[in-house]
């Protein structure tokens, strides 16, 4: 059931009730989960762990998440580039295409069920989603 | 649109000037262009006294107008280069020069032999535009070297005080006459003379030329008859004397005449002071006027004052443009007569009433405002009694039209691109409230979704103890949901004045202990202490209103401050009535934004970085206060934190106390006591 085990997961946003059950529900599935409440921390933060998968909220208390967006993706990490899920309540095409053409793989507006960033990140990383009894 | 192309008519004053008019207005007529009358003023036609000059150039002008074409009438230094401007302005739409030819030929002007003007006009415009000659028989009007002075200011007292000066004069004589011996007074018979001569000379200077020259008349007689020997008779027995008497009129006569033409020059630039001043003072006005009425009631007193006419400005009203009615000064009575010259004047754009071709009847005189982007409204003027209205007149009176529509344009357009920058201001602000609110209310949305669907889809594989968390992180979210939307709603209620104040005497204690219970949740991660409050004190508020406002600033403090740090709040007395104050021991507040803090639009600067759900708070809380005459106040605390400061005016001792108000000065021993 730990189909995330192994994988680092760095998540990055101000809000504390988001970052609370993105931790209970990302350890539950086995991954090593770590958290970050401003960008400048966030990308400190992936430069020492290296993640597979980074969450990145846009509006952040220090500086836009779209600033670091670039330096996240120029992570090296020998294999593959992290994968950047950016994770905001900008509904607006506008953002979704300058975050893409920033290099992020998916973009996911607020409020969202856990099970679709978690569906997103299994397709990003190529892992089978478990079935999931209905 | 390209312009219209013109047919150009110079006219110089000729007797038969009028023959260049028929010829241009042919050739427009032909083709159908419009044409154009020019006259140009040199500084000698100018100052020129010889008003006749002045008045057949007028009609012409008029009478140009009447046969369908528009004047130009400038002042130019030199013939030669007035032309080259207007055929320069003109220029693009240019088909035809009108030019009269006359008999005249050259002639010596000092030492330089010359072409006469109209050959310098047809050389000169030849050069840009085909020119048609129109042989003028007879020869031009020659304007002599002395010219009548204007007559028009003559008035009948000013014989009288010519009479006047000339009898100081005689009473002058008198006393020399009796201070002297006769033999010595007949050597001074000369001075005498001069006596009468400087009568003479003040009565032209004064009061002009007809006073003038009765002044030496009567002081040539008076002379005669009582000074010069033999006495009381126009005789005069000497040769010597004789010749005296005849220079001296004819030196008095001449001083008269000189004296009262230099007045009249001196008058005419006075005139052009006026005319200077005028257009000065509409660029001044221009600059500070912001509004229509501002800048026309600013003009009208000024115009009224300064031409020594009543002014009125005409507009018309905003909902049917056809109409005109006076707008300054706005109770203005008009005879029927002029009504109907106002009326053609503002329907056709042409100068119409007194001393115009059109309704010449009336006693006022409108003039056509037009701007460059339209017609604007209509000035009038009436001169007062006795007061001619002149060409000059005319002329400037046609400039300060122009010039008034200028400016009334000018301010119209500034108004509009204001009202369109706070139109556009206001869009920008609304779309970023909008944004702002909704990330406000979707981001604890998120918390909740977000938990929920963890504990739905997790749930079974979760330790207790996560569950619990989970939906507790739901929970919080989900109040936090709920006090923004209150907020809203306030915030719209307080802003519709729909919210009505309940204000009775309360006691703060318990207000406060109500408050923290409620938010004993959310206070848990910060050690809240509440200083004993002023004992035996009632305060005038709305309960629940003041209970909002201090559930709000201990919410901000809960946000904005690190886990663990202590909030205080602290009740007490001062000159300015109740304070409740909340201090907390977070960052403080940048400088900068103290000031701004309160305003709803406050964090609208930031972007959706803030925490969620803080941006009304505070603004809800000054709404509040001041609805119940108190205030609330921000400051930093010297040991660090935000201070918020509440003030309440109305407080009173319990036990039916008096109510003590903000101008009663406080006893000395009840404010220490209640200091804590």
């Amino acid at each position: 059931m730990h189909t995330l085990r192994n994988k680092h997961i760095v998540a990055i946003d101000d809000a504390p009730s988001i970052l609370k059950f993105l931790r209970v529900s990302l350890e539950a599935l086995g991954a090593d989960y770590h958290e970050a409440q401003t960008a400048s921390g966030g990308l400190v933060l992936c430069e020492r762990i290296m993640p597979d998968v980074v969450v990145l909220d846009l509006g952040l208390p220090d500086k836009e998440g779209f600033t670091i967006l670039p330096q996240l993706k120029r992570l090296d990490k020998e294999t593959h580039l992290p994968i950047v899920v950016v994770l905001t309540v900008r509904n607006d095409l506008k953002f979704k295409a300058m975050a893409e053409a920033l290099g992020a793989d998916a973009y996911i507006t607020k409020p969202f069920h856990m099970e679709d960033l978690v569906d997103v990140i299994y397709n990003k990383l190529g892992i089978t989603p478990p079935q999931r009894p209905n | 649109m390209a312009p219209r192309m013109q047919v150009l008519a110079y006219i110089e004053d000729h007797p038969k000037a009028i023959m260049v008019l028929r010829a241009a207005r042919a050739r427009a007529q032909e083709k159908g262009y419009a044409w154009v009358a020019v006259y140009l003023e040199t500084p000698a036609q100018a100052t020129s006294a010889d008003q006749s000059a002045h008045a057949r150039m007028l009609r012409l002008l008029t009478l140009a107008q009447q046969m369908g074409g528009e004047t130009l009438h400038f002042e130019t230094q030199t013939i030669d280069e007035g032309m080259r401007r207007v055929l320069e302005a003109a220029k693009d739409r240019l088909c035809l020069c009108v030019v009269g030819s006359t008999e005249a030929e050259y002639h010596w002007r000092f030492w330089e032999r010359r072409m006469p003007s109209w050959q310098r006009v047809v050389r000169l415009a030849s050069t840009y535009t085909p020119v048609e000659t129109v042989p003028l028989s007879g020869q031009p009007f020659v304007r002599s070297l002395w010219r009548w002075p204007n007559l028009d200011s003559f008035r009948l007292r000013h014989l009288l005080y010519a009479l006047l000066s000339v009898g100081v004069a005689f009473g002058c004589a008198v006393l020399l006459q009796w201070a002297l011996p006769p033999a010595l007074f007949r050597i001074n018979s000369r001075n005498v003379a001069l006596l009468f001569m400087i009568a003479c000379a003040f009565s032209a200077s004064r009061f002009g030329m007809i006073p003038g020259l009765l002044a030496s008349v009567i002081g040539f007689f008076a002379a005669n008859y009582y000074f010069i020997p033999p006495y009381r008779s126009l005789q005069i027995s000497t040769i010597t004397e004789a010749l005296d008497m005849i220079l001296f009129l004819a030196a008095a006569v001449l001083i008269a005449l000189f004296t009262s033409q230099t007045r009249t020059l001196a008058e005419r630039a006075k005139r052009r002071e006026i005319s200077t001043q005028a257009l000065f003072m509409l660029y001044r006005i221009a600059s500070d006027a912001f509004t229509h009425s501002q800048a026309l009631g600013k003009l009208q007193r000024t115009l009224t004052h300064m031409l020594e006419m009543d002014v009125a400005f005409f507009l018309p009203p905003t909902l049917s443009p056809d109409r005109i009615e006076a707008a300054f000064p706005p109770d203005l009575s008009l005879s029927n007569g002029d009504t109907m010259a106002l009326g053609t004047c503002w329907k056709e754009m042409k100068t119409t009433g007194l001393a115009s071709p059109f309704n010449p009847g009336s006693a006022w005189r409108f003039e056509p405002m037009i701007a460059p982007g339209g017609e604007i409204g209509v000035l009038g003027v009436r001169p007062r009694k006795k007061h001619q209205l002149d060409p000059w007149y005319g002329r400037l009176l046609t400039s300060i039209a122009d010039q008034t529509a200028s400016v009334l344009e000018h301010i119209e357009l500034e108004r509009s691109m204001e009202a369109t920058r706070i139109r556009e201001e206001r869009e920008k602000l609304r779309s970023m409230l909008l944004s702002s609110v909704s990330h406000d209310l979707k981001t604890p949305l998120a918390g909740i979704i977000g938990a929920l669907s963890v504990h739905q889809s997790l749930g079974s594989r979760l330790p207790p103890a996560r569950r619990a968390d989970l939906l507790e992180t739901a929970l919080e979210e989900a109040h936090r949901l709920d006090s923004f939307i209150t907020n809203i709603l306030d915030m719209t209620k307080l802003e519709s004045g729909s919210v009505e104040f309940h204000c009775e005497w309360h006691d703060m204690g318990s207000l406060i202990s109500q408050v923290t219970k409620r938010l004993q949740h959310r206070l848990r991660k910060h050690p809240l202490t509440v200083h004993p409050v002023p004992a035996g004190i009632e305060v005038h508020m709305d309960v629940m209103m003041v209970e909002q406002v201090l559930q709000n600033l201990l919410d901000n403090a809960c946000k904005y401050t690190p886990t663990g740090t202590p909030i205080d709040i602290t009740c007490r007395l001062d000159e300015r009535g109740y304070m409740v104050e909340v201090r907390d021991h977070g960052p403080g507040i940048p400088p900068d934004r103290l000031d701004k803090i309160f305003d709803k639009y406050a964090r609208l600067q930031k972007e959706d970085a803030q925490i969620a759900g803080t941006g009304l708070g505070l603004a809800i809380a000054r709404a509040v206060m001041e609805a119940q005459d108190g205030w609330i106040s921000v400051a930093n605390h010297k040991d660090g934190g935000a201070v918020f400061t509440c003030c309440l005016r109305q407080w009173r001792k319990t036990e039916s106390a008096p109510l003590v108000q903000i101008e009663t000065p406080i006893e000395q021993p009840i404010a220490q006591a209640c200091i804590r």
